[in-house]
Protein backbone atom coordinates (compact mmCIF):
# COMPACT_ATOMS: atom_id res chain seq x y z
CA UNK A 1 0.00 0.00 0.00
CA UNK A 2 1.46 3.34 -1.07
CA UNK A 3 1.26 6.59 0.87
CA UNK A 4 -2.17 6.43 2.45
CA UNK A 5 -4.66 8.86 0.90
CA UNK A 6 -6.69 10.63 3.54
CA UNK A 7 -9.69 8.72 4.89
CA UNK A 8 -12.87 10.56 5.76
CA UNK A 9 -13.93 10.37 9.40
CA UNK A 10 -16.61 7.81 8.52
CA UNK A 11 -14.12 5.72 6.56
CA UNK A 12 -11.66 5.79 9.42
CA UNK A 13 -14.35 4.64 11.85
CA UNK A 14 -15.31 1.84 9.48
CA UNK A 15 -11.65 0.88 9.01
CA UNK A 16 -11.11 0.66 12.76
CA UNK A 17 -14.26 -1.47 13.16
CA UNK A 18 -13.03 -3.79 10.40
CA UNK A 19 -9.66 -4.17 12.06
CA UNK A 20 -11.35 -4.93 15.39
CA UNK A 21 -14.02 -7.26 14.01
CA UNK A 22 -11.55 -9.27 11.94
CA UNK A 23 -8.67 -9.22 14.44
CA UNK A 24 -6.36 -7.93 11.72
CA UNK A 25 -3.26 -7.87 13.84
CA UNK A 26 -0.59 -5.59 12.51
CA UNK A 27 -2.97 -3.61 10.28
CA UNK A 28 -3.19 0.08 11.05
CA UNK A 29 -6.74 1.26 10.31
CA UNK A 30 -5.62 4.66 9.06
CA UNK A 31 -3.24 2.98 6.60
CA UNK A 32 -5.96 1.07 4.74
CA UNK A 33 -6.24 2.58 1.26
CA UNK A 34 -9.89 3.60 0.72
CA UNK A 35 -10.07 2.13 -2.78
CA UNK A 36 -7.96 -0.99 -2.21
CA UNK A 37 -9.65 -4.36 -2.68
CA UNK A 38 -10.90 -5.81 0.61
CA UNK A 39 -10.95 -9.35 -0.77
CA UNK A 40 -8.30 -11.05 -2.86
CA UNK A 41 -4.72 -9.82 -3.09
CA UNK A 42 -2.50 -9.09 -0.10
CA UNK A 43 -0.03 -6.80 -1.89
CA UNK A 44 -2.72 -4.39 -3.01
CA UNK A 45 -5.47 -5.08 -0.49
CA UNK A 46 -6.51 -6.82 2.70
CA UNK A 47 -6.87 -10.37 1.35
CA UNK A 48 -10.11 -11.12 3.19
CA UNK A 49 -12.19 -14.26 2.61
CA UNK A 50 -15.74 -15.53 3.02
CA UNK A 51 -15.51 -16.08 6.76
CA UNK A 52 -14.52 -12.43 7.04
CA UNK A 53 -17.54 -11.43 4.96
CA UNK A 54 -19.83 -12.95 7.60
CA UNK A 55 -17.95 -11.11 10.35
CA UNK A 56 -18.22 -7.86 8.43
CA UNK A 57 -21.98 -8.34 7.95
CA UNK A 58 -22.37 -8.87 11.68
CA UNK A 59 -20.30 -5.79 12.53
CA UNK A 60 -22.31 -3.69 10.05
CA UNK A 61 -25.56 -4.86 11.56
CA UNK A 62 -24.44 -4.25 15.12
CA UNK A 63 -22.88 -0.83 14.58
CA UNK A 64 -25.03 0.60 11.80
CA UNK A 65 -28.26 -1.42 11.95
CA UNK A 66 -27.91 -2.29 8.26
CA UNK A 67 -28.69 -5.83 7.10
CA UNK A 68 -26.58 -7.20 4.23
CA UNK A 69 -28.19 -9.51 1.68
CA UNK A 70 -26.45 -11.19 -1.21
CA UNK A 71 -29.35 -10.79 -3.62
CA UNK A 72 -28.77 -7.02 -3.50
CA UNK A 73 -26.23 -6.24 -6.27
CA UNK A 74 -25.28 -3.00 -4.51
CA UNK A 75 -24.42 -4.96 -1.38
CA UNK A 76 -22.07 -7.11 -3.41
CA UNK A 77 -20.35 -4.04 -4.80
CA UNK A 78 -20.08 -2.63 -1.31
CA UNK A 79 -17.54 -5.33 -0.56
CA UNK A 80 -15.18 -3.97 -3.21
CA UNK A 81 -13.39 -1.50 -0.97
CA UNK A 82 -13.47 0.39 2.29
CA UNK A 83 -14.90 3.45 0.51
CA UNK A 84 -17.67 1.47 -1.22
CA UNK A 85 -18.57 -0.28 2.01
CA UNK A 86 -18.73 2.97 3.96
CA UNK A 87 -20.81 4.72 1.27
CA UNK A 88 -23.23 1.81 1.00
CA UNK A 89 -23.74 1.47 4.74
CA UNK A 90 -24.24 5.20 5.32
CA UNK A 91 -26.66 5.42 2.42
CA UNK A 92 -28.68 2.44 3.65
CA UNK A 93 -28.69 3.72 7.21
CA UNK A 94 -30.28 6.99 6.16
CA UNK A 95 -32.91 5.47 3.91
CA UNK B 1 -28.92 -50.66 -12.92
CA UNK B 2 -30.31 -48.08 -10.52
CA UNK B 3 -32.77 -45.27 -11.17
CA UNK B 4 -31.72 -41.61 -11.16
CA UNK B 5 -33.95 -40.84 -8.24
CA UNK B 6 -36.70 -42.32 -6.12
CA UNK B 7 -40.30 -41.70 -7.09
CA UNK B 8 -39.59 -40.20 -10.53
CA UNK B 9 -43.28 -39.85 -11.40
CA UNK B 10 -44.05 -38.05 -8.20
CA UNK B 11 -45.89 -34.78 -7.96
CA UNK B 12 -43.96 -33.90 -4.80
CA UNK B 13 -41.74 -30.85 -4.94
CA UNK B 14 -38.04 -31.48 -5.55
CA UNK B 15 -36.79 -27.87 -5.82
CA UNK B 16 -38.24 -24.50 -4.85
CA UNK B 17 -37.16 -22.18 -7.63
CA UNK B 18 -38.13 -18.49 -7.67
CA UNK B 19 -41.23 -19.09 -5.60
CA UNK B 20 -42.33 -21.98 -7.81
CA UNK B 21 -42.44 -25.67 -6.90
CA UNK B 22 -40.60 -27.89 -9.40
CA UNK B 23 -42.03 -31.40 -9.05
CA UNK B 24 -39.98 -34.55 -9.35
CA UNK B 25 -41.65 -35.37 -12.63
CA UNK B 26 -41.09 -31.89 -14.07
CA UNK B 27 -37.47 -32.04 -13.01
CA UNK B 28 -36.92 -35.38 -14.71
CA UNK B 29 -38.48 -34.09 -17.89
CA UNK B 30 -36.22 -31.03 -17.84
CA UNK B 31 -33.14 -33.16 -17.29
CA UNK B 32 -34.14 -35.50 -20.11
CA UNK B 33 -34.63 -32.63 -22.53
CA UNK B 34 -31.39 -31.04 -21.46
CA UNK B 35 -29.29 -34.19 -21.85
CA UNK B 36 -29.09 -34.19 -25.68
CA UNK B 37 -27.89 -30.57 -25.66
CA UNK B 38 -24.80 -31.27 -23.58
CA UNK B 39 -21.50 -31.21 -25.51
CA UNK B 40 -20.07 -34.65 -26.30
CA UNK B 41 -17.31 -34.92 -23.71
CA UNK B 42 -16.44 -37.58 -21.18
CA UNK B 43 -16.43 -35.15 -18.24
CA UNK B 44 -18.32 -32.10 -17.06
CA UNK B 45 -16.92 -29.67 -14.51
CA UNK B 46 -20.10 -28.53 -12.77
CA UNK B 47 -19.53 -25.10 -11.18
CA UNK B 48 -23.17 -24.04 -10.96
CA UNK B 49 -24.35 -22.27 -7.81
CA UNK B 50 -28.14 -22.50 -8.07
CA UNK B 51 -29.42 -25.83 -6.74
CA UNK B 52 -31.78 -26.38 -9.67
CA UNK B 53 -28.99 -25.61 -12.17
CA UNK B 54 -26.64 -27.95 -10.37
CA UNK B 55 -29.18 -30.77 -10.16
CA UNK B 56 -30.22 -30.40 -13.80
CA UNK B 57 -26.63 -30.35 -15.05
CA UNK B 58 -25.81 -33.29 -12.81
CA UNK B 59 -28.85 -35.35 -13.82
CA UNK B 60 -28.45 -34.59 -17.53
CA UNK B 61 -24.79 -35.64 -17.36
CA UNK B 62 -25.81 -38.88 -15.61
CA UNK B 63 -28.34 -39.60 -18.34
CA UNK B 64 -25.61 -39.01 -20.94
CA UNK B 65 -23.17 -41.27 -19.04
CA UNK B 66 -20.83 -38.33 -18.49
CA UNK B 67 -18.71 -38.06 -15.35
CA UNK B 68 -19.27 -34.99 -13.18
CA UNK B 69 -16.06 -33.48 -11.79
CA UNK B 70 -16.35 -31.41 -8.62
CA UNK B 71 -13.18 -29.36 -8.01
CA UNK B 72 -12.23 -29.07 -4.34
CA UNK B 73 -12.34 -25.27 -4.51
CA UNK B 74 -12.49 -22.69 -7.21
CA UNK B 75 -9.04 -21.18 -6.97
CA UNK B 76 -7.45 -20.80 -10.42
CA UNK B 77 -4.86 -23.45 -9.52
CA UNK B 78 -7.42 -26.07 -8.43
CA UNK B 79 -9.54 -25.52 -11.52
CA UNK B 80 -6.53 -25.60 -13.84
CA UNK B 81 -5.36 -28.82 -12.21
CA UNK B 82 -8.70 -30.58 -12.75
CA UNK B 83 -8.92 -29.32 -16.35
CA UNK B 84 -5.45 -30.57 -17.10
CA UNK B 85 -6.01 -33.98 -15.54
CA UNK B 86 -9.29 -34.51 -17.43
CA UNK B 87 -8.68 -32.87 -20.82
CA UNK B 88 -11.90 -34.22 -22.35
CA UNK B 89 -14.26 -31.94 -20.47
CA UNK B 90 -16.59 -28.97 -20.69
CA UNK B 91 -17.38 -26.46 -17.95
CA UNK B 92 -20.94 -25.91 -16.81
CA UNK B 93 -21.96 -22.70 -15.03
CA UNK B 94 -25.35 -21.15 -14.30
CA UNK B 95 -25.32 -18.93 -17.41
CA UNK B 96 -24.45 -21.82 -19.72
CA UNK B 97 -27.15 -23.99 -18.23
CA UNK B 98 -29.68 -21.19 -18.56
CA UNK B 99 -28.82 -20.83 -22.26
CA UNK B 100 -29.36 -24.55 -22.89
CA UNK B 101 -32.56 -24.59 -20.86
CA UNK B 102 -34.05 -22.10 -23.31
CA UNK B 103 -33.24 -24.34 -26.28
CA UNK B 104 -34.48 -27.62 -24.92
CA UNK B 105 -37.41 -29.43 -26.49
CA UNK B 106 -40.15 -31.55 -24.95
CA UNK B 107 -39.53 -35.26 -24.43
CA UNK B 108 -41.80 -38.28 -24.46
CA UNK B 109 -43.21 -39.95 -21.34
CA UNK B 110 -40.78 -41.14 -18.67
CA UNK B 111 -40.06 -44.85 -19.04
CA UNK B 112 -38.28 -47.01 -16.50
CA UNK B 113 -35.61 -47.65 -19.11
CA UNK B 114 -34.88 -43.98 -19.69
CA UNK B 115 -33.92 -43.44 -16.05
CA UNK B 116 -31.89 -46.56 -15.36
CA UNK B 117 -28.22 -45.82 -14.72
CA UNK B 118 -25.38 -48.35 -14.64
CA UNK B 119 -24.73 -48.92 -10.94
CA UNK B 120 -21.04 -49.81 -11.02
CA UNK B 121 -19.57 -47.17 -13.29
CA UNK B 122 -17.91 -44.05 -11.91
CA UNK B 123 -20.26 -41.09 -12.30
CA UNK B 124 -18.76 -38.44 -10.04
CA UNK B 125 -15.22 -37.53 -9.07
CA UNK B 126 -14.78 -35.53 -5.88
CA UNK B 127 -11.40 -34.49 -4.56
CA UNK B 128 -9.99 -34.52 -1.08
CA UNK B 129 -9.00 -30.92 -0.58
CA UNK B 130 -5.29 -31.41 -0.37
CA UNK B 131 -4.04 -27.98 0.57
CA UNK B 132 -1.15 -28.24 -1.84
CA UNK B 133 0.20 -30.43 -4.51
CA UNK B 134 -2.19 -32.79 -6.19
CA UNK B 135 -5.67 -33.26 -4.70
CA UNK B 136 -6.61 -36.93 -4.47
CA UNK B 137 -9.41 -37.92 -6.83
CA UNK B 138 -12.28 -39.76 -5.12
CA UNK B 139 -14.32 -41.55 -7.78
CA UNK B 140 -17.89 -42.54 -6.88
CA UNK B 141 -20.15 -44.99 -8.66
CA UNK B 142 -23.86 -44.30 -8.93
CA UNK B 143 -24.45 -47.24 -6.61
CA UNK B 144 -22.40 -45.60 -3.84
CA UNK B 145 -24.04 -42.21 -4.35
CA UNK B 146 -27.58 -43.50 -4.50
CA UNK B 147 -27.09 -45.66 -1.40
CA UNK B 148 -25.49 -42.71 0.40
CA UNK B 149 -28.63 -40.71 -0.35
CA UNK B 150 -30.87 -43.53 0.92
CA UNK B 151 -28.89 -43.98 4.13
CA UNK B 152 -28.86 -40.23 4.84
CA UNK B 153 -32.57 -40.05 4.12
CA UNK B 154 -33.28 -42.91 6.51
CA UNK B 155 -31.33 -41.19 9.26
CA UNK B 156 -32.33 -37.58 8.77
CA UNK B 157 -35.87 -37.68 7.52
CA UNK B 158 -36.93 -41.26 8.28
CA UNK B 159 -36.09 -41.19 11.99
CA UNK B 160 -37.50 -37.71 12.47
CA UNK B 161 -40.55 -38.25 10.27
CA UNK B 162 -42.89 -38.29 13.26
CA UNK B 163 -42.19 -34.56 13.61
CA UNK B 164 -43.51 -33.85 10.11
CA UNK B 165 -45.54 -36.91 9.22
CA UNK B 166 -46.59 -37.24 5.63
CA UNK B 167 -45.05 -33.97 4.50
CA UNK B 168 -42.14 -33.31 2.19
CA UNK B 169 -39.36 -31.72 4.21
CA UNK B 170 -38.14 -28.42 2.74
CA UNK B 171 -34.42 -27.75 3.02
CA UNK B 172 -32.30 -24.63 2.90
CA UNK B 173 -28.55 -25.28 2.62
CA UNK B 174 -25.68 -22.82 2.93
CA UNK B 175 -23.05 -25.22 1.66
CA UNK B 176 -21.85 -25.53 -1.96
CA UNK B 177 -22.95 -28.66 -3.84
CA UNK B 178 -19.37 -29.29 -4.96
CA UNK B 179 -18.10 -31.15 -1.92
CA UNK B 180 -19.29 -34.40 -0.38
CA UNK B 181 -21.42 -32.96 2.44
CA UNK B 182 -22.96 -30.49 0.01
CA UNK B 183 -23.61 -33.09 -2.68
CA UNK B 184 -25.20 -35.40 -0.12
CA UNK B 185 -27.51 -32.83 1.40
CA UNK B 186 -28.39 -30.65 -1.61
CA UNK B 187 -28.72 -33.36 -4.28
CA UNK B 188 -28.69 -36.94 -2.98
CA UNK B 189 -31.00 -36.33 0.00
CA UNK B 190 -33.69 -34.70 -2.19
CA UNK B 191 -33.22 -37.40 -4.87
CA UNK B 192 -33.56 -40.30 -2.42
CA UNK B 193 -35.53 -38.91 0.50
CA UNK B 194 -38.84 -37.14 0.77
CA UNK B 195 -37.17 -33.72 0.62
CA UNK B 196 -37.20 -30.59 -1.48
CA UNK B 197 -34.50 -27.95 -1.54
CA UNK B 198 -34.57 -24.18 -1.98
CA UNK B 199 -32.74 -23.06 -5.11
CA UNK B 200 -30.52 -20.50 -3.41
CA UNK B 201 -27.24 -20.90 -1.61
CA UNK B 202 -27.78 -18.31 1.14
CA UNK B 203 -24.75 -16.72 2.70
CA UNK B 204 -25.63 -13.90 5.11
CA UNK B 205 -28.02 -14.49 8.02
CA UNK B 206 -30.67 -12.37 6.26
CA UNK B 207 -30.32 -14.59 3.15
CA UNK B 208 -30.90 -17.69 5.27
CA UNK B 209 -33.99 -16.16 6.88
CA UNK B 210 -35.43 -15.10 3.51
CA UNK B 211 -34.85 -18.55 1.98
CA UNK B 212 -36.55 -20.29 4.92
CA UNK B 213 -39.45 -17.83 4.80
CA UNK B 214 -39.94 -18.65 1.12
CA UNK B 215 -40.65 -22.30 1.99
CA UNK B 216 -43.71 -23.90 3.55
CA UNK B 217 -43.28 -25.91 6.77
CA UNK B 218 -41.82 -28.36 7.63
CA UNK B 219 -38.37 -26.87 7.07
CA UNK B 220 -34.81 -27.82 7.98
CA UNK B 221 -31.56 -25.94 7.74
CA UNK B 222 -28.32 -27.51 6.48
CA UNK B 223 -25.34 -25.41 7.45
CA UNK B 224 -21.98 -25.14 9.16
CA UNK B 225 -20.82 -23.90 12.56
CA UNK B 226 -19.53 -20.70 10.91
CA UNK B 227 -22.94 -19.78 9.47
CA UNK B 228 -24.85 -20.88 12.57
CA UNK B 229 -22.64 -18.74 14.78
CA UNK B 230 -23.25 -15.75 12.49
CA UNK B 231 -27.03 -16.32 12.62
CA UNK B 232 -27.00 -16.47 16.41
CA UNK B 233 -24.80 -13.40 16.78
CA UNK B 234 -27.02 -11.39 14.43
CA UNK B 235 -30.08 -12.22 16.54
CA UNK B 236 -32.01 -12.90 13.38
CA UNK B 237 -35.53 -14.34 13.72
CA UNK B 238 -35.94 -17.52 11.69
CA UNK B 239 -39.21 -19.31 10.97
CA UNK B 240 -39.57 -22.66 12.82
CA UNK B 241 -37.27 -25.45 11.63
CA UNK B 242 -37.58 -29.19 12.40
CA UNK B 243 -33.84 -29.63 12.75
CA UNK B 244 -30.49 -28.08 11.94
CA UNK B 245 -27.92 -30.29 10.23
CA UNK B 246 -24.28 -29.29 10.51
CA UNK B 247 -21.01 -30.63 9.21
CA UNK B 248 -17.65 -29.50 7.77
CA UNK B 249 -16.17 -28.58 11.17
CA UNK B 250 -16.63 -29.73 14.74
CA UNK B 251 -19.70 -28.19 16.35
CA UNK B 252 -18.78 -26.60 19.67
CA UNK B 253 -21.12 -27.79 22.44
CA UNK B 254 -22.09 -24.27 23.58
CA UNK B 255 -22.98 -23.32 20.02
CA UNK B 256 -25.20 -26.40 19.68
CA UNK B 257 -26.96 -25.57 22.97
CA UNK B 258 -27.44 -21.94 21.93
CA UNK B 259 -28.86 -22.90 18.53
CA UNK B 260 -31.25 -25.44 20.06
CA UNK B 261 -32.43 -22.93 22.62
CA UNK B 262 -32.92 -20.13 20.11
CA UNK B 263 -34.71 -22.15 17.42
CA UNK B 264 -36.24 -24.93 19.53
CA UNK B 265 -34.94 -27.59 17.15
CA UNK B 266 -32.37 -30.36 17.51
CA UNK B 267 -28.88 -29.76 16.14
CA UNK B 268 -27.69 -32.86 14.31
CA UNK B 269 -24.07 -33.26 13.39
CA UNK B 270 -22.37 -35.44 10.81
CA UNK B 271 -19.01 -37.14 11.13
CA UNK B 272 -17.96 -37.92 7.61
CA UNK B 273 -15.37 -37.59 4.89
CA UNK B 274 -15.11 -37.25 1.15
CA UNK B 275 -14.02 -40.88 0.92
CA UNK B 276 -16.84 -42.35 2.99
CA UNK B 277 -19.59 -39.73 3.06
CA UNK B 278 -21.60 -39.76 6.30
CA UNK B 279 -20.11 -42.27 8.76
CA UNK B 280 -21.72 -41.28 12.04
CA UNK B 281 -24.26 -38.80 13.32
CA UNK B 282 -25.21 -37.39 16.70
CA UNK B 283 -27.32 -34.82 18.40
CA UNK B 284 -24.49 -32.74 19.81
CA UNK B 285 -26.29 -31.65 22.99
CA UNK B 286 -27.10 -35.23 23.97
CA UNK B 287 -23.65 -36.68 24.45
CA UNK B 288 -20.38 -37.05 22.65
CA UNK B 289 -21.05 -40.48 21.14
CA UNK B 290 -21.52 -40.86 17.41
CA UNK B 291 -23.95 -43.40 16.02
CA UNK B 292 -22.82 -45.26 12.91
CA UNK B 293 -25.09 -45.54 9.90
CA UNK B 294 -27.11 -48.78 9.85
CA UNK B 295 -24.94 -51.71 8.78
CA UNK B 296 -21.66 -49.79 9.11
CA UNK B 297 -18.77 -51.05 11.22
CA UNK B 298 -15.47 -49.75 12.56
CA UNK B 299 -12.51 -52.07 12.62
CA UNK B 300 -9.28 -51.59 14.52
CA UNK B 301 -6.24 -52.09 12.31
CA UNK B 302 -2.52 -51.62 12.85
CA UNK B 303 -2.52 -47.99 11.62
CA UNK B 304 -5.68 -46.96 13.46
CA UNK B 305 -9.27 -47.47 12.37
CA UNK B 306 -11.06 -48.56 9.24
CA UNK B 307 -14.64 -47.68 8.38
CA UNK B 308 -16.71 -50.29 6.55
CA UNK B 309 -19.91 -48.95 5.05
CA UNK B 310 -22.62 -51.29 3.77
CA UNK B 311 -22.65 -49.31 0.51
CA UNK B 312 -18.91 -48.79 -0.01
CA UNK B 313 -16.74 -50.99 -2.23
CA UNK B 314 -13.96 -51.24 0.36
CA UNK B 315 -12.85 -50.11 3.81
CA UNK B 316 -11.86 -46.46 4.36
CA UNK B 317 -8.99 -45.80 6.72
CA UNK B 318 -9.42 -42.95 9.19
CA UNK B 319 -6.76 -40.55 10.38
CA UNK B 320 -8.69 -39.58 13.52
CA UNK B 321 -8.22 -41.33 16.85
CA UNK B 322 -11.39 -42.92 18.21
CA UNK B 323 -12.78 -45.33 20.77
CA UNK B 324 -15.47 -47.90 20.07
CA UNK B 325 -18.23 -47.76 22.70
CA UNK B 326 -20.49 -50.44 21.21
CA UNK B 327 -20.63 -52.08 17.76
CA UNK B 328 -22.42 -49.04 16.36
CA UNK B 329 -21.27 -46.21 18.60
CA UNK B 330 -17.95 -44.47 18.87
CA UNK B 331 -16.31 -41.48 20.49
CA UNK B 332 -13.86 -39.19 18.74
CA UNK B 333 -10.69 -38.84 20.80
CA UNK B 334 -8.92 -36.37 18.59
CA UNK B 335 -8.17 -35.35 15.11
CA UNK B 336 -4.77 -36.33 13.84
CA UNK B 337 -2.60 -33.45 15.05
CA UNK B 338 -1.40 -32.44 11.63
CA UNK B 339 -4.90 -32.21 10.17
CA UNK B 340 -6.81 -28.97 10.29
CA UNK B 341 -10.27 -28.21 9.03
CA UNK B 342 -11.50 -24.72 8.24
CA UNK B 343 -14.84 -23.91 6.63
CA UNK B 344 -15.28 -27.50 5.58
CA UNK B 345 -11.92 -27.77 3.94
CA UNK B 346 -9.25 -30.10 5.19
CA UNK B 347 -5.54 -29.58 4.96
CA UNK B 348 -2.47 -30.74 6.72
CA UNK B 349 -0.14 -28.31 8.43
CA UNK B 350 2.86 -30.07 6.93
CA UNK B 351 1.44 -29.62 3.43
CA UNK B 352 0.80 -25.95 4.12
CA UNK B 353 4.33 -25.57 5.43
CA UNK B 354 5.59 -27.29 2.30
CA UNK B 355 3.66 -24.77 0.17
CA UNK B 356 5.21 -21.89 2.12
CA UNK B 357 8.70 -23.30 1.65
CA UNK B 358 8.12 -23.74 -2.09
CA UNK B 359 7.95 -19.95 -2.58
CA UNK B 360 11.13 -18.53 -4.09
CA UNK B 361 12.95 -16.46 -1.46
CA UNK B 362 11.46 -18.20 1.58
CA UNK B 363 14.42 -19.76 3.38
CA UNK B 364 12.62 -21.32 6.30
CA UNK B 365 9.11 -21.30 7.62
CA UNK B 366 6.35 -23.04 9.50
CA UNK B 367 2.55 -22.99 9.35
CA UNK B 368 0.77 -23.86 12.58
CA UNK B 369 -2.57 -23.59 14.34
CA UNK B 370 -3.21 -19.98 15.39
CA UNK B 371 -4.18 -19.39 19.00
CA UNK B 372 -7.84 -18.67 19.89
CA UNK B 373 -9.14 -18.85 16.32
CA UNK B 374 -9.80 -21.43 13.65
CA UNK B 375 -7.12 -19.83 11.51
CA UNK B 376 -3.56 -20.79 10.79
CA UNK B 377 -0.53 -18.65 11.59
CA UNK B 378 2.94 -18.76 10.08
CA UNK B 379 6.49 -17.71 10.69
CA UNK B 380 8.74 -17.21 7.70
CA UNK B 381 12.40 -16.38 7.15
CA UNK B 382 12.59 -14.42 3.90
CA UNK B 383 14.95 -11.44 4.16
CA UNK B 384 14.13 -10.06 0.69
CA UNK B 385 10.37 -10.54 0.66
CA UNK B 386 7.39 -8.80 2.25
CA UNK B 387 4.66 -10.69 4.11
CA UNK B 388 2.13 -9.42 1.55
CA UNK B 389 4.14 -10.88 -1.32
CA UNK B 390 4.46 -14.24 0.42
CA UNK B 391 0.71 -14.33 1.10
CA UNK B 392 -0.07 -13.54 -2.53
CA UNK B 393 2.22 -16.35 -3.66
CA UNK B 394 0.71 -18.70 -1.11
CA UNK B 395 -2.80 -17.74 -2.27
CA UNK B 396 -1.97 -19.22 -5.67
CA UNK B 397 -1.19 -22.54 -4.05
CA UNK B 398 -3.65 -22.97 -1.18
CA UNK B 399 -7.29 -22.19 -0.49
CA UNK B 400 -7.87 -18.73 1.00
CA UNK B 401 -9.22 -20.07 4.29
CA UNK B 402 -5.84 -21.66 5.03
CA UNK B 403 -3.82 -18.51 4.49
CA UNK B 404 -1.95 -17.74 7.70
CA UNK B 405 -3.20 -14.86 9.76
CA UNK B 406 -0.84 -13.51 10.77
CA UNK B 407 2.19 -14.39 8.70
CA UNK B 408 5.16 -12.97 10.56
CA UNK B 409 8.62 -12.45 9.10
CA UNK B 410 11.34 -13.44 11.53
CA UNK B 411 15.15 -13.50 11.32
CA UNK B 412 15.10 -17.18 12.25
CA UNK B 413 12.65 -19.79 13.47
CA UNK B 414 12.58 -20.51 17.22
CA UNK B 415 14.02 -24.00 16.87
CA UNK B 416 15.11 -25.74 20.05
CA UNK B 417 18.43 -27.46 20.67
CA UNK B 418 17.51 -30.46 18.53
CA UNK B 419 16.10 -28.29 15.77
CA UNK B 420 12.45 -28.91 16.64
CA UNK B 421 9.73 -26.28 16.69
CA UNK B 422 7.40 -26.53 19.66
CA UNK B 423 3.91 -25.07 19.58
CA UNK B 424 4.82 -22.90 22.59
CA UNK B 425 7.88 -21.43 20.90
CA UNK B 426 5.92 -20.76 17.71
CA UNK B 427 3.14 -19.00 19.61
CA UNK B 428 5.64 -16.94 21.59
CA UNK B 429 7.05 -15.58 18.33
CA UNK B 430 3.70 -14.07 17.30
CA UNK B 431 3.23 -10.33 17.92
CA UNK B 432 1.81 -9.49 21.34
CA UNK B 433 2.56 -12.98 22.60
CA UNK B 434 5.97 -12.65 24.17
CA UNK B 435 6.99 -15.68 26.14
CA UNK B 436 7.81 -13.66 29.22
Amino acid sequence: MSAAPALSADELTMAQRLVDALSLEGVNASAIAPNAALFGGHSDGLGLDSIDALEIALMIQQHYGVELKSDDPQAREAFNSLRDLTDYVLMRRKS
Amino acid sequence: MLPLLANAHGSQTLVWHQGRAVTREAFINSARSLAPLLPPAAHVINLTVGRLSFMLGFAAALLRNQITLLPPNQTPAALADVKQRYPDHYVLDDAQLQAWEERKVATGPIGEQSLALPADEVRVVLFTSGSTGVPQAQPKTWQVLARTGELDAARFTGELASRFRGCTLNLVATVPSQHMFGLQTTVLLPFWGDCAIHDSRPFFPADIRDALLALPAPRALVSTPVHLRACLASNIALPPVEFVLSATAAMPLELAHAVEQRWQAPVLEIYGSTEAGTMGTRRTTQGDCWRLLPGARLRSVAEGWEYQGPHLPGPVSLSDRLALISPDEFRLLGRAADQIKIAGKRASLSELTHALLSIAGVQDGCVFQAPDTQRTAALAVAPHLTAAHILDELAKRVDAVFLPRPLVLVPQLPRNAVGKLTQAALLAALPGRSAT
